[in-house]
This record gives C-alpha cells, structure tokens and sequence, in this order.
C-alpha cells in the first residue's frame, strides 16, 4: 500500500454526486425560447419558473438525512425549502435564503421534497449544484448524454414535423384497437398530451383514419396504451401516425 | 374545464392519471377543493352503439362465412347477412347518457383537504 487515500484530495475531481439536474441549462426538450417564457411552468428541463424565482425540486428518494452544500455561479439569490407539498409544492411553504457555498442541513427525513429556488439574473446562473458534504465542491458537469437521461425520469416528448409511427395496433374487439407506446421510466405515472395542431391518424390496411386524438389513455410509469374506436374484426393490425404537419406527444412526471 | 374518462382525466388536451405523486393530478384535487364538482364533466356512458358496431361485433369471420357459401351456397349466406343488417338498421346512432361524477372525487379531495 503506497498510502491511504484523503477525501480531501478527491474532492472537485469529478467524484461528487450533483443532486441538480440540468445545473448548466443545456437541456431544454420543450424548446422553450428562454428560461422565464413562460410562466407557471417548465421552460427548460427540470426548472419551473412562477414568473419571479426558478425552482428545481430535489425528490425525496434522492434525499438523505445530513448536511449539503448549494453552490451556484452568477449573481442570483437563493432559498430552499423542505416540505411535504410533493407535486406543486414550489411555492407551498415559507423557504429559508441561502449563500452560495452555504450549508442545508437535513434530518428526521419522511417524505419531504427539497425545493430549491433563484431570484435575480435568472438568464445568467449556472453551475448549480446540491452535493452531500459539508464542503463546497468545485463544480462538477456531466455529459449531455448523462444529463438528458436524468431529464428523461422527469419529461420527455416524441416530436416529429413530418410522419412518424407512434405504435402499431391491433383490433381488441369489434370497437376498440389498442397499441402500446413505451417510454423512459417516469418518477411516478406521467400526464399525456398531444400537443396541439398534432394530426394523429389510425392506418388500417389501406385506410388512413383521422382520429385528431386517440379516445382514451391509459398509462403506468413507462406504458402509454392508446385506444382507438374503430370498427373492425377482431384482431386486425394497424398503426398509429403522427402525418401532415406532424405533432408531439408529451409525457410530464415533473414535480 | 376537466372531464372525466374510464381510465384519466381530461383538461386542456392533457390526460392526467389517478396517481397522487402527479403535480396534475394534485392540481385537480385542489380544483376540486376550491369550486367542488359541479363544473366537472362526468364523462358519458354509451348506451347504444352505432349500426355499424353493431353488424361488425355479429357478422360471422370470414372463415365462416366461406364456409357457409360453399356448404349451404350463397343465397343462405346472403339471407344470414340481410338478417344481420335488418336487426340492426342504418337509422340506429350511437347513444350516450351524462354520467354522474363519481364519488371518489370528493373524497379524494376531502382527503387532501384534511392533511
């Protein structure tokens, strides 16, 4: 053994677990124009923006009882809170500010979500980052491949300006076909939307059936069953199209 | 406004799932909590479906039907279908009746309220 191995050394070398998702805005699958566009909603990946601060929530199942460190480059302010909201939680609860660098001491954790949130330069912050420790890190960023994967358990959008298959389907009796669209996992059962001026359309044999939306849905954490009224044998296949000027099915788990 | 199906809930082009860690959902409680269930549309039950639905779901398959043209010949099969289409007319439209909304939705948000 040539010595043991300092924590201290390690640190800011890449190994530190960054609880912040999307920390530098790279991603941004709803295509947003900005961060702040719109208001009452996620523009960019993971961040929700009420018109004056943006949040990120940090999920119970993430947490850990124990200290954390929230660092963050620009000039925002920031607070967090820790509350039993859940789901739209981002202004349920009175929030606590914080400096960069400073520390979030959690403990007695049940089902509590971390919100974090910025006020401020909003355009310019970046480099956000919620790491276990009491000592702030040096920023650690991951690859866009990484980062939209982490995006992926939270939204995701199946977007084409053209034709593209949805999922084949098939005829469940003499009223109904059915088909199945997967996606990536979601943190918990996900809301569905076509999006508008999206033109679905059932293609049965040489038919092609527009439907605008399938009738009914239903979805676990990473199937989406499509249905479709339609007249026909049982067991008649067909697929499912996004034609003409194509479309966007939306799949939000978003906190 | 949100309406209600067999298996989500319908607002603004979004179908929302039964599943409380959804922020939607979540958001339809607390709808619910505020201004009650009086503008929430129930969703509809068919009570008659269309001719067409109708014939497809008792016309016998293919199968059978060329089996009876060649056993029987084809003035039987034709007799068999006519009888079909006479029991179930070109005038028969597909009718539907409101539903109630249904209890669990008070009482789901009655359970939040309360938290």
């Amino acid at each position: 053994m040539a010595g043991s191995l300092v924590v201290s050394d390690i640190n800011g070398a890449g190994f530190v677990d960054n609880l912040i998702i999307n920390p530098e805005f790279t991603l941004n699958q709803r295509g947003s124009a900005s961060r702040t566009t719109t208001s009452s909603a996620y523009n960019y990946d993971r961040w929700y923006y009420d018109g004056t601060h943006l949040y990120q929530g940090v999920e119970n199942e993430s947490l850990r009882n124990g200290t954390y460190s929230l660092s963050w480059s620009g000039s925002s302010t920031a607070a967090y809170s820790l509350n039993t909201a859940g789901s739209s939680g981002q202004g349920a609860e009175s929030y606590t500010a914080i400096t960069s660098g400073s520390q979030i001491t959690i403990s007695g954790l049940t089902t509590e979500t971390l919100w974090v949130r910025f006020t401020g330069d909003l355009a310019n912050l970046t480099e956000v980052m919620l790491s276990k420790g009491t000592g702030a890190s040096s920023f650690v960023g991951r690859s866009y491949g990484e980062e939209l994967a982490l995006c992926q358990r939270y939204y995701e959008v199946l977007e084409t300006s053209s034709e593209i298959v949805i999922c084949p389907m098939a005829q469940y009796n003499s009223t109904v076909a059915y088909g199945v669209y997967q996606f990536t996992q979601k943190r918990a059962v996900p809301t569905v939307t076509f999006l508008a001026g999206s033109t679905v359309k059932y293609f049965r044999g040489s038919s092609a059936i527009d439907i605008g939306t399938p009738a009914r849905e239903t979805i676990g954490t990473q199937t989406l069953r499509l249905s479709v009224i339609n007249s026909a044998t049982v067991g008649t296949a067909g697929w499912l199209a996004f034609t003409d000027g194509g479309g966007a099915l939306q799949i939000d788990a978003e906190l | 406004m949100y309406k209600l199906t067999e298996d989500s809930i319908l607002k603004d082009g979004m179908s929302i799932p039964r599943d409380p860690a959804n922020r939607h959902y979540q958001e339809f409680l607390d709808y619910v909590i505020e201004h009650g269930v009086a503008d929430i549309d129930g969703g509809e039950e068919v009570v008659q479906e269309d001719y067409a639905t109708l014939r497809v779901a008792e016309y016998p398959s293919i199968e059978e039907q060329m089996d009876m043209i060649y056993h029987v010949g084809i003035d039987a099969w034709r007799a068999s279908i006519k009888a079909i289409k006479d029991k179930y007319p070109k005038s028969m439209k597909r009718e539907t009746v409101a539903k109630p909304v249904p209890n669990w939705v008070m009482e789901e948000a009655n359970k939040k309220a309360g938290q």
